[in-house]
């Protein structure tokens, strides 16, 4: 509950907003009110019963936020955590039934193939089926909905697993994420108890992902709602990495590109996975870095997408400045949601990959 | 029809607002004054609406419209500023800059920046060094202000000794006047062809117009940064060290003398482990000879004043922390009675002991005083002081804050200092600032007059 989050409202709300440069929202939108600092104020009011989720700017307020986390990476305060008052917030906002009409949409959208792509997603990849592939394994290659968008990393993926041997099972369902980061709570846990569910029945003690928001649910968020996978979670940067030091994969002839590499937000700074997808890189290719890089990356811009498309596009834009200046030839990700909407952003400027469609 | 709907008609819905939690955030800026009243979950002065220009010509129409309806204009960049001089105090239209944030042009061979006015701090020093510059102008809030914020104030970064404060920087800029008329000052490097009219605009708190953008002078990227912590074993000599490198004619990147208790509670806060002193942190920057041979003299100045010598490590340790304190503001500030502010004032070495002494008499009845010299020059220095207290309750919090910086400031104007070093004087030290220019400020009401006979140009600031 938001009110839970009340000491670290106020602590932000009394700060100089020293993290609103790095707001990527607060950037492209240029309102007080969306700033980190804007969004704490606007949640003490809330609590202090000054105002209330009927105004729509309000709600507005709570949803302008891509969950990016880097006010975090500049902030010194007592484990300030806007993400997570915002999260709370929007799920007292779903609550009251005043979330905005474009997230309504977003649920009914969801519902239809349960992903947020609103397209079934598994017909296109014949080689999905229960039973799984390369035999039986207690690795489980958990795609969840972004990674079955993109053909190109699920075949890459999978080729990995069979050029090192590595046995595997899949899991194609959403992790939940869309629903969860939208304050659709109770749709995200009845839907998070069927993968729970489908992940112990298949025995994995291993999950693989190649989206870090499936690898931060399963790993964070389940455990922290009860839903105890008892299974190890890796992204595939990291069972990359294990492959290699296992002596199961070897590297490719290194290519002269000038490479930058995008660290997610998720990937990033709610994983701190840094430095696994820079080791393969660094074995593939020429690595370039942006100015902004780590825990400083700016987001993609992708959490908003389907609430305010404008803003999100001026984001994925300010993310875009940065990595040009790396003045690389080519851009890898290690997310497919980061990668589509570069791919989208860029058309045929720059080549945006996959870190596994490098190997 | 109403304020808000004739606006809209003029700029179009997207670019105005007047919903509740919009004015809300811009009831405040960062005076603790206004902050006091926050946290009773009360706004401090709610503005009528809040518009955000998307061009030159959206401020020019602005500006004419509240010129003919006689409503205020409160310009607005950040609201990092600390003495009230971004709040709507008489209500009227938030102007708020921050769309015009592009660099314009960077012009290498003159080392020259053009840069919109609404552009924050950081975004314009991260465009910079991506290019190979620094503007070199680092205020503890570079990460939350702006350009605009920045000239209105007549702000002075970190390194001002080496780089110059604001007005230093500055070489030409655009700004708009109450009629919506736009002057353009001239890009040279000097010019003797009557007052500088860019300067009307320098520090003016928007009480004149708008600046629109500027052209700032640049510095190619320092090739060698020298640093060394000092620990002195009073103000007296750690001043008289400072006093004769500036003497000296180095200059310093930084120079900052932090006394007895700033040492130990601000910089010990941030995890600085020294023993009971006074802390000197002292750098150099720029072209590698010069940074060496200027830090062998300016090092053995501090040597010679009997000061232990802390290491490079205490100097990087000022860098990687050097925007830190201003977090601590959000710890203290929160709580419900506390009382935290900055008071930076400046006078001459002959006389800057005696307004340290007769400051810190003064803030040592309301708290815990801390203070440290900074932006030193040949003829003196800044002194900013941190006074950190308790109100006996949080009702009496406004009365027990006013009532303390009114005797420091007449404290600071019976010792011959200035009341305003770099912060400004916003709407709240307008009173002072009458009594520290004297006929001077009549002088400074008929320029205002002048240029802003309606008087809707940041109503209440400065005075005016």
């Amino acid at each position: 509950m938001l009110k839970d989050y009340l000491h670290k409202i106020k602590l932000c709300a009394a700060c100089p907003k020293m993290c609103r440069f790095a707001c990527p929202v607060a950037e492209v939108e240029k309102k007080e009110r969306v700033t980190p600092w804007g969004k704490s104020l606007t949640a003490f009011l809330v609590l202090e019963g000054k105002l209330s989720y009927d105004d729509p700017d309000v709600v507005d307020t709570f949803y302008s936020c891509c969950m990016c986390k880097n006010c975090k990476s500049y902030c010194l305060v007592d484990d300030v955590d806007i993400p997570a008052m915002i999260q709370a917030g929007r799920e007292e906002i779903v609550a009251a039934k005043k979330e905005p009409e474009e997230i309504k949409q977003f649920l009914v959208h969801f519902k239809e193939f349960n992903n947020p792509f609103g397209k079934d997603l598994k017909t296109p990849h014949p080689s999905l089926s229960p039973e799984g592939r390369g035999g039986l394994s207690d690795v489980l290659y958990f795609t969840g909905c972004s990674t079955l968008l993109d053909k190109d990393i699920f075949n890459s993926t999978i080729n990995l697993f069979n050029k090192t041997g590595q046995g595997y099972s899949i899991f194609s369902d959403c992790c939940g994420f869309p629903l969860w980061a939208s304050g659709y709570a109770e749709d995200a846990r009845g839907l998070m108890a069927k993968v729970k569910e489908a992940v112990l029945s298949s025995g994995a003690k291993k999950i693989i992902t190649s989206c870090p928001a499936c690898a931060y649910m399963l790993k964070s968020i389940y455990p922290a709602i009860g839903f105890n996978l008892s299974a190890e979670i890796f992204h595939i940067s990291q069972f990359i990495e294990i492959l290699a030091k296992e002596g199961r994969l070897q590297f490719s002839r290194k290519s002269d590109i000038d490479t930058a590499y995008h660290d997610s937000c998720f990937l990033g700074r709610y994983l701190n996975i840094y430095d696994a997808p820079r080791n393969i890189l660094s074995e593939l290719a020429f690595l370039k870095e942006a100015a902004k890089k780590k825990e400083y990356s700016i987001c993609c811009g992708a959490g908003l997408y389907h609430f305010k498309p404008k803003t999100a596009k001026g984001i994925t834009d300010i993310a875009l400045e940065n990595i040009k200046q790396a003045d690389a030839k080519q851009m890898i990700t290690a997310c497919p949601t980061c990668k589509r909407i570069f791919s989208e952003a860029l058309a045929d400027e720059i080549s945006v990959k996959d870190l596994t469609e490098l190997i | 029809m109403k304020l808000h709907e004739e606006l809209k008609n003029i700029l179009g819905p997207d670019s105005v607002s007047v919903s509740s939690v919009d004015l809300i955030t811009y009831s405040r800026d960062n005076l603790p004054l206004t902050i006091f009243r926050q946290r009773q979950a009360k706004a401090a002065y709610l503005p009528d609406a809040i518009v955000w220009p998307n061009n030159y010509d959206d401020v020019t129409k602005i500006l004419k419209f509240a010129n003919e309806k006689k409503v205020p204009i409160v310009p607005y960049g950040a609201g990092s500023g600390v003495c009230g001089g971004a709040v709507p105090l008489k209500g009227g239209i938030i102007v708020d800059l921050k769309r015009l944030d592009k660099i314009i042009a960077v012009n290498d061979k003159s080392l020259l920046v053009a840069a919109q006015a609404g552009i924050n701090g950081q975004i314009l020093e991260d465009k910079l060094n991506a290019k190979g510059y620094t503007l070199g102008h680092f205020p503890a809030s570079i990460y939350c202000s702006t350009l605009g914020g920045w000239l209105s104030t007549k702000a002075a970064g970190q390194l001002s000794t080496r780089y110059g404060k604001i007005e230093d920087m500055v070489v030409a800029l655009t700004a708009v006047l109450p009629t919506g008329e736009i002057i353009s000052t001239k890009a040279v490097p000097r010019t003797s062809t009557g007052p500088t009219l860019m300067h009307l605009f320098v520090g003016a708190e928007g009480t004149l117009g708008i600046i629109l953008d500027a052209v700032l002078r640049i510095w190619p990227l320092p090739e060698q940064r020298e640093t060394k912590g000092f620990l002195f074993n009073d103000v007296k000599s750690g001043l008289e060290a400072i006093r004769l490198i500036m003497r000296k004619g180095l200059r310093p990147a930084v120079i900052r003398l932090y006394d007895e208790k700033d040492t130990a509670l601000a910089m010990g806060s941030l995890g600085l482990k020294t023993e009971k002193g006074l802390l000197l942190v002292l750098g150099f920057v720029g072209n590698k000879s010069i940074v060496e041979t200027e830090s062998k003299e300016g090092f053995k100045i501090c040597v010679e004043h009997d000061a232990k010598e802390l290491g490079k490590d205490a100097g990087e340790f000022w860098w990687k922390h050097r925007y830190d304190i201003s977090y601590k503001q959000a710890e203290i500030l929160s709580e419900e009675t506390a009382i935290l502010d900055t008071i930076e004032v400046a006078a001459t070495w002959d006389n800057l002991n005696n307004l340290y002494e007769g400051v810190k008499a003064v803030l040592d009845n309301y708290g815990y005083a801390m203070a440290h010299f900074s932006h030193a020059y040949p003829e003196g220095a800044c002194i900013y002081f941190t006074i950190l207290g308790e109100a006996p309750s949080e009702d009496e919090a406004e009365g027990f804050y006013k009532k303390m910086w009114d005797e420091v400031m007449q404290t600071v104007i019976n010792d011959g200092g200035t009341i305003s070093h770099h912060h400004g004087i916003g709407f709240f030290k307008g009173e002072w600032l009458k009594k520290e220019l004297g006929n001077g400020f009549d002088l400074l009401k008929k320029i205002k007059g002048a240029v802003d006979p309606n008087g809707i140009m940041n109503p209440g600031k400065m005075g005016l």
